[in-house]
């Protein structure tokens, strides 16, 4: 035990070593860049129409076949990574950066805040989640916002509800007190003793989340209410594939199987995660923290 | 420490009722009187560096950079006997003297008047007890600041202690020097408290008085004076009357019993048992 390394990097370790969670992340990674690196890295444009080679099956040129407009299902493919991860990325960040704050401060004072707050989210978590993207699409209309807005919000009571039992096993533990008996104001406990402490959980909702939001984007894609064509989606991709099941069954294998995959990643990822972070507590000898298991 | 409401009473420190204070007057206090806790495994936040947690009441009150900083740190190192070069380590690498040598570095680093001492040795083993019990006293003698020292061990409350307060269901029975008190208990669970300290000699002779019954529930105390269930010595008005603590004449203690007086020859058990059966 003579080395002193931040916690984060013993459990980053840790979570590496297991086989499944080193697959799904070198899989994510490498969707992530080549999404990223698109435009360099591919010779073609996703929205190019080439109607002669409209549903053309897979050749050296198409490799994933041609869609009904003529354009290569790869580049829509990895175009459409895009516009989930940044789907992903924008309703985590809506429902993190206002479910975490919510649980904290309800966990933290509880009475009448913790009643009010968390009714508040009993509300959003009473409305099945496609439903209310729907509805609020509906009002604001098509768009990758409108999309990312309505799956974040569906996200929010999620991480108010792991904050809030993080932080109420938290605040009863002897050195939150100890900070408590130096003088430390709420803040001071909240932001740097508490949230801190409070990460294990809040990041495996993070990667949970993600997968729920890249699923609820391609769903509302899938139904007609997501991002609005040309824009390639794999949803969108889905949908019109299904149409074409007879005339071209390669259409819809590569976005069905990437979304599949994606899906499955971040799952596993998820899961591993929770796993490793439990461990690591156990390890430390410390009282496991209640909710942890939500 | 204004952690828990006081239900009744007041608390006194530098003339002022503390259970009075607001939340600006308690923050205040709070730089006066520091506290350690029983369990060093919990009272130290898993993800600082020891260093972080040593500073953090310095930052806390905004005097990080006046009483020294990082230099400050290093110095309440070498006063606990910790080495500097476990600065930038994490409390999980420290055992628990040293953990418990890292939550008294931190008490002292705002150079508080008052430490209150929860229980500081009770989880540890007892090499690491007298370690630390004598470096708790070393660092009185350096720092001249007063401890509330809370201990169920009988033989550090001796080694440590100026004066001594027994307490029984949440009050004070009785108290009084430490010389004294020892030598000369006059409250009947005090009496009972001592004859149960271990005699360091094989075979020693040994008349302990044993309580009837289980302690009562503190949240309903039995009337009168609390401890009359079980007390070896109380008559009818112990349960109707609880007695005042007042000063006990002739001696330098305060008792709250209505037969306070030294032990009498024939209130201890007659013949000691033999240590092999004693459990």
């Amino acid at each position: 035990m003579s080395t002193s390394q931040r916690p984060a990097l013993v459990a980053a370790r840790r979570l590496l070593t297991r086989k499944g969670a080193l697959l799904a992340a070198a899989f994510l990674v490498v969707m992530a860049v080549t999404a990223f690196l698109a435009p360099w890295i591919l010779p073609g444009d996703p929205l190019t129409q080439n109607l002669r080679h409209a549903l053309e099956p897979p050749s050296a040129t198409f490799w994933f076949g041609a869609d009904e407009l003529g354009r290569d299902i790869l580049t829509r493919v990895v175009y459409g990574a895009r516009t989930s991860l940044v789907t992903a990325l924008g309703a985590v960040t809506i429902a993190g950066l206002i479910g975490v704050p919510i649980g904290l401060v309800a966990g933290f004072y509880g009475g009448w805040r913790d009643a009010v707050l968390m009714r508040l989210v009993d509300v959003i978590l009473a409305l099945p989640g496609i439903l209310f993207a729907m509805a609020l699409i509906a009002v604001i209309g098509r768009s990758q916002m409108a999309a990312l807005v309505a799956v974040g919000i569906t996200g929010i009571p999620s991480f108010a509800r792991i904050t809030r039992a993080q932080v109420l096993s938290l605040r009863r533990r002897d050195f939150v007190i100890a900070v408590d008996a130096l003088g430390g104001s709420a803040a001071h406990l909240m932001f740097r003793t508490i949230l801190p402490n409070s990460w294990s959980p809040i990041l495996v909702q993070v990667v949970i989340l993600a997968a729920v939001a890249i699923l609820l984007e391609a769903a509302l894609a899938f139904l007609g209410v997501g991002i609005p064509p040309p824009t390639p989606s794999w949803g969108e991709m889905l949908r019109t594939g299904k149409s074409y099941l007879y005339e071209a069954p390669y259409y819809a294998v590569l976005p069905g199987l990437v979304l599949t995959l994606t899906i499955l990643s971040l799952d596993t990822l998820g899961r591993t995660l929770a796993n490793v972070l439990e461990d690591r507590q156990g390890s430390t000898g410390e009282p496991e923290p209640e909710g942890q298991r939500l | 420490m204004g952690l828990i409401k006081a239900s009744g009473g007041s608390i006194g420190f530098a003339g002022q009722d503390i259970t009075q204070l607001d939340a600006a007057g308690l923050r205040a206090m709070r730089r006066h009187v520091q506290y350690v806790f029983q369990d060093p495994y919990a009272s130290l936040n898993p993800i600082r560096t020891v260093e972080e947690i040593v500073a953090e009441p310095l930052r806390i009150h905004g005097v990080y950079d006046a009483m020294g900083g990082a230099a400050r740190v290093s110095r309440l190192f070498d006063l606990v006997g910790l080495s500097r070069t476990m600065l930038g380590r994490y409390p999980r690498e420290f055992s628990g003297g040293q953990r418990q040598r890292i939550g008294i570095a931190r008490a002292l680093a705002l150079e508080p008047r008052l430490l209150i001492l929860d229980e500081p040795v009770a989880a540890l083993d007892v090499s690491i007890q007298a370690q630390t019990v004598n470096l708790l006293m070393d660092l009185q003698a350096e720092l001249g600041l007063a401890y509330l020292f809370i201990a169920h061990d009988l033989s550090v409350v001796r080694h440590i202690s100026d004066r001594v307060a027994v307490m029984y269901l949440g009050r004070i029975v009785e108290e009084g020097t430490r010389d004294e008190l020892y030598a000369r208990p006059v409250h009947p669970y005090t009496q009972s408290l001592l004859s149960a300290v271990p005699v360091p000699e094989p075979g020693g002779a040994k008349r302990r008085i044993v309580l009837e019954g289980d302690i009562p529930n503190p949240a309903a105390p039995p009337t009168g004076c609390a401890f009359h269930p079980r007390c070896y010595r109380a008559t009818s008005r112990c349960a109707d009357e609880a007695p005042a603590f007042v000063a006990y004449p002739g001696l330098a203690t305060r008792v709250a019993c209505h037969h306070a007086g030294p032990l009498t020859a024939d209130e201890l058990p007659a013949a000691p048992v033999a240590s092999g059966a004693m459990t």
